[in-house]
């Protein structure tokens, strides 16, 4: 092995308690939609990438996971890093991918990502998506399973027609695709099951 | 990084010697190691399990002759206090067993022995006495195998007994 496939930047300084951590935020995330989780554990990361963004895939990422990159985290110095921390390999299809890591979300077609089958509705794409807050877009009701009653919360900015697309996919239930929105301030989830209406 | 330029044989070399080091007098050429490197891990010292692959003979198809543990780490050094970020060193520490201190070290004298003012002292004494070490104590036990040694041959029976 040569220095040319290690990354400069360290993975975490004590994996099992920082994945651990980072795998509790993500549950409490995606138990309570629209509910910001976190801030998660530490970890240098490459430049494009951000430190939540990097703690995720650490912590959920393997040789059985997938990775997609698109944006400015389809890079190389972002791959040699994921590759040698986590092994996970790389697909150029995003339907392919178990997690979908991108920072474009405008440029992102959920219709190419795999939503899973009915008897495995958990082989679906999980979209990580880099944004730089977790609020500054869209005010909205959230509703259905995690949330008591109806939940107004504001949302990282959005591509227009995110609301529509994300309402539209709903049907395909159990099947369908979860994101999280992972922020230098820690995480926010938006499950399959989730309802939104504008405010 | 300044690896890219090492001759890749000359580092495979020391890394085989380092691999099979006792842990003990790497400990101690480390104390002896002045002014220490400032380290960084990268990987932190972890234990995990490799599946080891052998041919019949070496020549029939892979197959899998069993998992055995392996401790690794990488990690960098900076040769000096007025180094820069990119002039750290990167060392790797792959060895056979639970000995995670093991792996840690052997990282930190690769990364030494790629340093061009530092390595070729290492090289010179640690390296090359270990090299010398392991290789008689190879030799001791072949030469203790040999004496024992049966040649197996088939007798032939005679006809009629």
């Amino acid at each position: 092995m040569t220095a040319t496939h290690i990354p400069s930047d360290a993975g975490f300084s004590d994996s099992v308690l920082s994945s651990q951590q980072t795998f509790r935020h993500v549950l409490t995330a995606m138990s309570h939609p629209g509910q910001a989780a976190g801030p998660l554990s530490m970890v240098s990361s490459p430049k494009s990438m951000n430190p939540t963004v990097a703690a995720l895939c650490l912590t959920l990422c393997d040789e059985d996971a997938p990775i997609w990159l698109a944006g400015s985290l389809s890079c190389e110095a972002v791959r040699l890093y994921l590759s040698f921390h986590t092994g996970a390999p790389f697909t150029q299809r995003a339907g392919d991918a178990s997690f979908a890591v991108t920072d474009d979300l405008v440029g992102l077609d959920f219709s190419t990502l795999n939503v899973g089958t009915t008897s495995y509705p958990d082989r679906s794409t999980t979209v990580i998506a880099q944004v730089d807050s977790l609020s500054g877009g869209p005010s909205v009701v959230l509703s259905g399973p995690g949330v008591n009653g109806e939940r107004p919360c504001e949302l990282p900015t959005l591509p227009p027609s995110f609301l529509i697309d994300w309402m539209e996919r709903r049907h395909l239930f159990p099947c369908g695709i979860d994101l999280l929105f992972a922020a230098p301030t820690g995480v926010l989830a938006l499950p399959r099951t989730v309802s939104i209406q504008e405010a | 990084m300044k690896s890219e330029n090492m001759p890749e044989a000359a580092r495979q070399e020391w890394l085989a010697v380092l691999a099979r080091a006792n842990v003990d007098s790497l400990e101690t050429a480390w104390a002896d190691i002045s002014p220490q490197p400032s380290i960084k891990h990268l990987r932190a010292p972890e234990i995990g399990m490799v599946m080891v692959q052998g041919r019949t003979g070496g020549t029939g198809g892979r197959f899998n002759v069993g998992e055995m543990t392996v401790s690794r780490c990488t990690l960098t050094i900076a040769p000096d206090q007025e180094s820069m970020a990119s002039d750290r060193l990167t060392g790797v520490g792959y060895v056979a067993g639970r000995n995670r201190r093991h792996a840690e070290l052997m990282g930190i004298f690769d990364a030494l022995c790629q340093c061009p003012k530092r390595g070729p002292r290492i090289l010179k004494s640690l390296i090359s006495s270990m090299k010398i070490e392991q290789q008689e104590s190879r030799d001791a036990d072949a030469r203790k195998v040999a004496q024992t040694k049966v040649d197996f041959f088939t007798m032939a029976r005679e006809s009629g007994a």
